[in-house]
């Protein structure tokens, strides 16, 4: 068995990893270089260009060969570097698009059109409307950053997501339609390396490796057109026909020459900081990473677990809950997979869905006070639990209470209903939002937990095998409330933790209006290993962090003007947070 | 004989500019380091323009660039001969034209008559007095010499044109040294 795995192994590597030229360019002599070389890919790309499509056929095409990835439903928008808006870089198929001539139409000599070069698949990409008007037909110039824009010497300079592909498509354009593309014609100056061939693009070609997406849309472009974009086959062909940097060869076996694969790793992003908060979501902002290459991307992590990647070094984590704080850090990779180590911790905490009628967090349960019944019954049997806490009486049916079914670890509890109940005594103060954390423990299949306020259902709780907090929002229901979570359908064995409300009270702003103030840390620096805080309620818990994010120490039941003694901390920069805010201490 | 080449302008954010600095096992390779920190590639900018010989140009120099459009004025704040090069950086505040270490050959660095300071106390590092067209006032900094090599290293960072004038060394309110750079 283990012998087959890895024979099959050996073959996925191999085709994965082929090291020379494929079967399509059998017919090129890659000992000819310059000129030479470029006659012959144009005879080969030319003559194997069998299918003209029609601007018609085009747009079809683009729903399929310009898929994101990372959404099939979605479609990847050249020059787009945002989650939305103007620049958005991935919109739904059905969304509001067209067809980008990335060599402009009217560039041309003569005009391209749109048929011919101006319909080929491997040169038109989607685009959002405004961004493509935007764009027009400037030539295209040098510039840094994420996003598009035009430069101050009037050229347009596509982003450093899509500068490769621009410089490859432009390199395909000038090899199959020869002078009435010329690269000159749509790219600014300088030409030091090829006198008919502008350096930005072959900067841009080494800067911007071939991404996965381009190498998935030149095969759905070639099924159907027959021809190929031989330069994100090997971005190395560049180098040697037009000369400048060396692009990375991805036939090696084929010819010397050109960068190997990437190993190098990007710098860690540094100076990572929250810039803004809702109830809902934090931003985040960063200095940008370096790499031998090029930075592709960040992955974002939220409490040490990944969350999303973005292109640019600033991002915004949404599906947050209200009034609770977070640890995130980024990490950079490049195009070719390499990983920067991790960035240095910060803390958010997210508001207080405090708009409109909603107030702050009314009650909590975490479920620590559930008593121990010993072996009568024990705490793995699904029966009938009661406990109190923080004034309310809690009931469960069919619920078990062992350390397997806790979501946060062995000393974090956790309570697992199999089609049981929770269900409150009456609390007073109303409810806005609801969150919560499901988990399934067991192998059971995901499926809902139904809330009910006042024996109205208010909204359903998803569970899964992934432990994640839901929010139910709008539930909105004024004084006296009981709060019920119910499941009478299924066996499923769904864990809760981490119940928390917001109060609500329509329109009495008075109720809602909670005391915002910012917590002030003094002495700071902080002398002789103790500091007084200022701005917070009454027995509030104080956890203070060293910069990477490593809790040192819980200073618990501290008042307002209250004094938090530390343990002999070393020198430094310290973070400490209260239920709601953080502040940066340092330590002398 | 000139012939055309690459104009780079290096953004003042850059990431060359906020390399940590690393721990060094001797005074040599600290100079070393903060002399080339600054050292620009291709990848570090972007291109802006194109020149004609890089023989037209001088560090700080603003005439002859030619890339217009720019909302601060361009310097010249890097020049690779070898690669026909030059790398430039907007405003006069940009972080390229300042540098807290120069590199100097022996050539370029004069004795005035006999000297006794020794070998071992050059490595080390002395503390002198510089002059220049330059500044109005003299400037400290530590001046080092490994075989050939002279380095002046200032407290704080200094315009680089510095290295385009002559430079008097004081040493012990002496006028010990000249450095003609060109």
């Amino acid at each position: 068995m283990r012998l087959k795995l890895s024979f099959l192994a050996s073959i996925f590597s191999f085709l994965l990893y082929a090291q020379s030229a494929p079967a399509y360019y059998s017919s090129i002599n890659f000992n000819k270089t310059g000129n030479d070389l470029k006659n012959d890919l144009a005879v080969l790309i030319t003559s194997t260009h069998t299918k003209t499509i029609t601007y018609s056929e085009l747009q079809t095409l683009l729903k399929s060969s310009d898929v994101d990835p990372d959404n099939p439903s979605n479609l990847l928008l050249i020059y787009g570097s945002q989650s939305s808006g103007t620049h958005q870089r991935s919109r739904s198929i059905n969304g509001s698009w067209n067809r980008e001539h990335v060599y402009a139409k009217s560039k041309g000599t003569p005009n391209l059109g749109t048929s011919g070069p101006g319909a080929d698949g491997h040169h038109l990409r989607p685009a959002d409307n405004t961004l493509n008007s935007t764009r027009g037909n400037l030539s295209f110039d040098d510039g840094s950053g994420a996003m598009a824009y035009k430069t101050s010497r009037g050229g347009w300079f596509p982003g450093d997501e899509w500068k490769g592909d621009v410089a490859r498509i432009l390199m395909y354009m000038y090899v199959r339609y020869n002078t009435r593309c010329k690269p000159l014609n749509i790219v600014m100056n300088p030409s030091t390396y090829s006198s008919d061939f502008p350096d930005i693009l072959l900067k841009w070609n080494v800067e911007d490796p071939v991404s996965d997406f381009e190498r998935l849309r030149n095969n759905i472009v070639a099924q159907t057109q027959g021809n190929r974009n031989p330069f994100i086959d090997n971005a190395y062909l560049a180098s040697v026909i037009w000369g400048g940097p060396a692009a990375q060869n991805s036939w090696p076996d084929t010819f010397n020459g050109g960068s190997q694969d990437d190993t190098q790793a990007p710098t860690i992003p540094v100076n990572l900081t929250v810039s803004g908060a809702t109830s809902s979501s934090i931003s985040l902002t960063w200095t940008s990473s370096t790499d031998n290459i090029a930075v592709s991307g960040y992955d974002v992590y939220v409490d040490a677990a990944y969350k999303t990647t973005v292109y640019n070094n600033s991002a915004t984590i949404t599906g947050l809950s209200p009034d609770t704080t977070y640890s995130f850090y980024v990490v950079a990779r490049d195009a070719a997979g390499n990983k920067s180590g991790n960035s240095e911790s910060v803390i958010g905490t997210t508001e207080n869905s405090g708009s409109g009628g909603e107030g702050t967090s009314c009650g909590t349960e975490d479920f620590e006070n559930i008593p121990s019944t010993g072996s009568n019954p024990p705490a793995s049997s699904y029966t009938d639990r009661t406990w109190t806490n923080n004034n309310i009486v809690w009931t469960a049916t069919n619920a078990r209470t062992d350390k397997q079914v806790y979501i946060d670890g062995d000393n974090n509890k956790a309570i697992c209903l199999k089609n049981g109940s929770l269900m409150s005594s009456t609390i007073s103060g109303g409810i806005g939002t609801l969150s919560i954390k499901t988990y399934l423990p067991f192998n059971d299949s995901a499926g809902n937990y139904t809330l009910k306020i006042n024996g109205e259902v208010k909204g359903q709780i998803p569970y899964s095998k992934t432990a994640k907090t839901y929010v139910i929002e709008n539930i909105n229901v004024e004084g006296n409330i009981v709060i019920e979570l119910i499941d009478g359908t299924t066996n499923n064995r769904v864990s809760i933790d981490n119940l928390s409300w917001t109060c609500y009270s329509a329109l009495s702003a008075g109720n809602a209006d909670i005391k915002n103030q910012k917590i002030t840390v003094y002495p700071n620096p902080v002398k002789n290993n103790e500091f007084y805080i200022k701005g917070i309620g009454e027995n509030e818990t104080v956890k203070i962090y060293t910069l990477s994010g490593q809790l040192v120490q819980t200073a618990k039941d501290i008042s307002n003007d209250g004094k938090v003694v530390l343990n002999n901390l070393p020198k430094g920069v310290y973070f400490i947070t209260t239920k709601t805010q953080s502040a940066k201490i340092i330590v002398d | 004989m000139s012939r055309k080449g690459q104009i780079v302008e290096i953004p003042a954010g850059s990431p060359v500019y906020k390399k940590p600095k690393p721990e060094f096992s001797s005074k040599k390779e600290e100079l070393v380091w903060l002399l080339h920190k600054d050292d620009y590639s291709l990848f570090d900018g972007f291109l802006i323009g194109e020149h004609v010989g890089t023989e037209h140009f001088q560090l700080g120099q603003r005439k002859g660039i030619n890339a217009g459009g720019k909302k601060q004025p361009l310097y010249v704040i890097g020049i690779d001969d070898s690669e026909n090069r030059i790398f430039v950086g907007a405003g006069l505040s940009h972080p390229g034209l300042f540098a807290e270490v120069f590199l100097f050959s022996e050539h370029h660095f004069h004795w005035n008559g006999e000297t006794n300071i020794g070998k071992s106390l050059l490595e080390e590092g002395i503390s002198v007095e510089i002059s220049s067209t330059l500044f109005e006032e003299m400037l400290s900094a530590m001046l080092y010499i490994f075989d050939g090599e002279v380095f002046l290293k200032f407290r704080n960072p200094v315009s680089i044109t510095i290295q385009n004038d002559p430079i008097t060394i004081f040493y012990q309110n002496k006028e010990t040294a000249n450095i003609f750079n060109k």
